[in-house]
């Protein structure tokens, strides 16, 4: 069973007009985590989620989107 | 439970492979033919010292090189980068791996091979120890070099990362900058090295029974195996019980 974590953090930042070592500034995490969150390669604690959110203006579940895949089973 | 089952018996097939292995090695080492341990430590240690003198000069020349040459490529692009481009950026983070990895190789390996061809030269001529020392000075001298400008490269890529490498306690203020991912990816390599350590170090210990009597090294082998294991081991336990508490 796959547990995705979606994530629009690309749109938010393109949105904010920032690039991802900017973003990497606004939310006390490194470019490459930024990366790396976008990419769906990490996710990000709940600390980090909702600095996220902050700095986006927007609520964590704007960003973050959590969908269960059942097809392996 | 079946799973639990099944990893038993791996492990208990594993560990009597290992012991009919080193049985049969032991026995053909001792029964077998005549002269056979007598034979492989008449070689001549000299050539050898010489042949690994060679050897760990072309390696440290060798990697040196290449790591300068990486160096040079990564900073040549870092320079260059707009700002934006941000798979150009990740190509520069990945290229600066390759002289920390080379690095890595000559730290690991440099002391092993001075010390090995020391031992060897001693039996040939003594004069000669001076070249591999040297090459030991100068490989930690490169190594040093070739650190520094990464560190500092990846320092200007990466502005919130703090420490430089002639610091004490450099490894701790680089960990302490990083962020929780960067954290996280630190800590599940180092897991990653334990869990290989810990086979290594099994297997080695079992290497060692007959080669100890095939080669005539001694109790050293087994006791610095040994001793660095249980460092290893207690090193960790103490850490995750430091971080319970």
């Amino acid at each position: 069973m796959i547990l995705p974590l979606y994530n629009r953090l690309k749109e938010m930042r393109a949105r904010l007009g920032v690039n991802q070592a900017e973003m990497g500034k606004l939310i006390g995490a490194s470019r490459q985590t930024v990366s790396q969150i976008e990419r769906g390669d990490y996710s990000p604690s709940v600390t980090l989620a909702l600095k996220i959110a902050k700095v986006c203006n927007v609520t964590v579940e704007d960003i973050f989107t959590y969908e269960e895949d059942d097809k392996d089973e | 439970m079946n799973k639990e089952k099944k990893s038993y018996n791996g492990i208990i097939v594993y560990i009597l492979i290992t012991l009919f292995a080193v049985g049969i090695i032991s026995g053909v080492i001792l029964k077998g033919p005549k002269g056979m341990a007598e034979n492989i430590n008449s070689i001549d240690k000299g050539m050898v010292g010489i042949v690994l003198t060679v050897i760990f000069f072309v390696m440290t020349v060798g990697l040196t090189i290449a790591s300068f040459a990486v160096y040079s490529s990564a900073k040549a692009k870092a320079d260059k980068w707009d700002g934006e481009n941000e798979e150009e950026i990740e190509h520069i983070e990945n290229m600066l791996n390759i002289p920390m990895l080379f690095t890595n190789i000559m730290q690991t390996t440099c002391l092993g091979f001075s010390g090995c061809c020391l031992y060897c030269l001693t039996w040939y001529k003594i004069e000669l120890m001076i070249i591999p020392s040297a090459i030991l000075v100068l490989s930690n001298v490169f190594i040093m070099l070739i650190n520094n400008k990464v560190i500092e490269l990846e320092k200007k890529l990466n502005p919130e990362k703090k420490g430089s490498i002639i610091d004490s306690d450099f490894q701790k203020k680089w960990l302490d900058s990083c962020d929780e991912a960067e954290k996280l990816a630190v800590y599940k390599a180092c897991y990653s090295a334990y869990i290989s350590a810990n086979r290594a170090f099994y297997i080695i210990s079992f290497l060692l029974f007959p080669i100890q009597i095939l080669l005539k090294t001694g109790l050293m082998p087994m006791i610095s195996v040994t001793l660095l294991w249980s460092i290893m081991n207690i090193s960790y336990f103490r850490a995750v019980s430091n971080d319970k508490n």
